[in-house]
């Protein structure tokens, strides 16, 4: 966390003054507060997001990038139910934060999973945004056989964190929703996930699909 | 004016950087407005998993195991079958088990010939029979030869059985004294091959 603050000074430039306070009240891995301003603006980055005219603290905006990324892992033959849990690697290259550049997550074994609520000022609107994510009950392949995505769990942590992360270690349900966190009012949030396959059991042969649809609510 | 251009161009390609997203390939989504908001961002989870297909008769790993029958003097031909001795799980039983995920296995045996006992004996493999404990994990019926393929079922796409097979001689015949077959010698040994389509 240290070295993280250090580098958002650096990279800051005549926003110092602001980030240096913002350090300063920021009390886990990995969270920061932000200045409230118009508008009122939800950003879920799940991968490899989109800002336009430089990072947050640059003074960016958000943007849409409507590209879905994919996280994956091939199980090797041998070890097929063995039980061995399998890591998943993933086909994003969002190694930095788009809060501030600082090189956050890991690649290819993490997944960046992050964004912010701002609010126009510190009281108005919700206290915070809740992120959730939407499970299919199984993972299918091109002959219709099912593996439960409750057979996919991950791990969470950030370079230069320490302390509980806002988007904590979990797992899938078999179908349903799962909350994954919260980002409170002005404050951005970002953990990376590493996740990966249990491979308690033989499947038949295939590669298997699904698709998990993060959200981000503030009421 | 030359410079007054150079300028010009250097300003305008400076905010072409600017507005340039930082990042790509991937989802990130945003909302603004005084009421509830709501935004996603997608991911794809693949897992795949690779043909396999494994067979177990007898001991796991490399050794191949021995089964032996005896028949005593006044029985020899008497039709009433002998059981077997040895075996992974003795009295000339074996562990059989087959684990894939390719569709239905084919099981089959292949041996090199009647049994020979050295000189001009011979016994046929139909005279060695097996039984086996799990109805979904049958034997293939030995012969001189290739067998008859069996075939084990898949359940969405696994096969994953187990079943204790038990050899008996069936005494049918009078035949030479002698010892026949032996450790890999006189087309003693059995191979079983199980395969996927």
């Amino acid at each position: 966390m240290q070295g993280r603050m250090q580098k958002t000074k650096a990279a800051a430039g005549i926003a110092a003054g602001v980030i240096l306070l913002a350090c300063a009240l920021s009390a886990q891995a990995y969270t920061i507060n932000l200045s409230p301003r118009s508008p009122r603006t939800i950003y879920l980055q799940v991968g490899v997001g989109a800002f336009t005219g430089g990072t947050y603290n640059q003074g960016g905006s958000p943007a849409v990038n409507g590209t879905i990324n994919v996280v994956s892992v091939t199980v090797p033959a041998a070890q097929v139910g063995n039980g061995t849990a399998q890591a998943m690697t993933t086909n994003s290259t969002a190694s930095i934060s788009l809060l501030d550049n600082y090189a956050f997550c890991n690649l290819p074994g993490q997944l960046y999973v992050g964004g912010f609520y701002r609010s126009t000022s510190s009281s108005a609107g919700s206290a915070t945004a809740t992120l959730v994510a939407s499970v299919p009950a199984n993972l299918t392949n091109a002959g219709g056989q099912t593996l439960p995505f409750s057979q996919v769990r991950w791990t969470s942590s950030g370079n230069g964190d320490s302390g509980a992360q806002p988007f904590p270690a979990g797992a899938f349900p078999a179908g349903g929703t799962v909350t994954i966190g919260t980002i409170r009012r002005n404050q951005w949030a970002e953990s990376c996930h590493a996740y990966s396959y249990l491979n308690s059991s033989v499947p038949a042969a295939g590669t298997y699909t699904g698709r998990v649809t993060y959200t981000l609510s503030a009421p | 004016m030359s410079k007054s251009l150079f300028k010009s161009l250097g300003h305008v390609a400076l905010a072409a950087v600017l507005a340039a997203p930082i990042g790509a390939n991937a989802e990130s989504s945003f909302q603004t407005g005084a009421g509830a908001l709501s935004t996603s961002a997608r991911v794809d989870f693949q897992i795949t998993i690779p043909r396999f297909l494994s067979l177990r008769v007898g001991t796991a790993g490399a050794p191949v195991d021995l089964v032996s029958f005896d028949v005593p003097a006044a029985n020899v031909g008497n039709a009433t079958p002998v059981a077997g001795t040895g075996g992974d799980l003795g009295a000339g039983s074996v562990t059989a088990s087959v684990l894939g995920n390719g569709g239905n296995v084919t099981l089959q045996a292949t041996t090199g010939g009647p049994i020979g006992n050295g000189s001009a004996g011979a016994i046929n493999w139909s005279q060695i029979t097996t039984a086996s404990s799990n109805p979904s994990l049958p034997a293939p019926v030995l012969a001189n030869g290739a067998s008859a393929g069996v075939a084990v079922a898949a359940a969405s796409g696994v096969v994953n059985q187990t079943a204790t097979w038990s050899y008996s001689y069936a005494n049918t015949d009078v035949i030479e004294s002698g010892t026949y077959g032996g450790v890999n010698t006189n087309n003693s040994r059995v191979t079983y091959t199980a395969s996927l389509p």
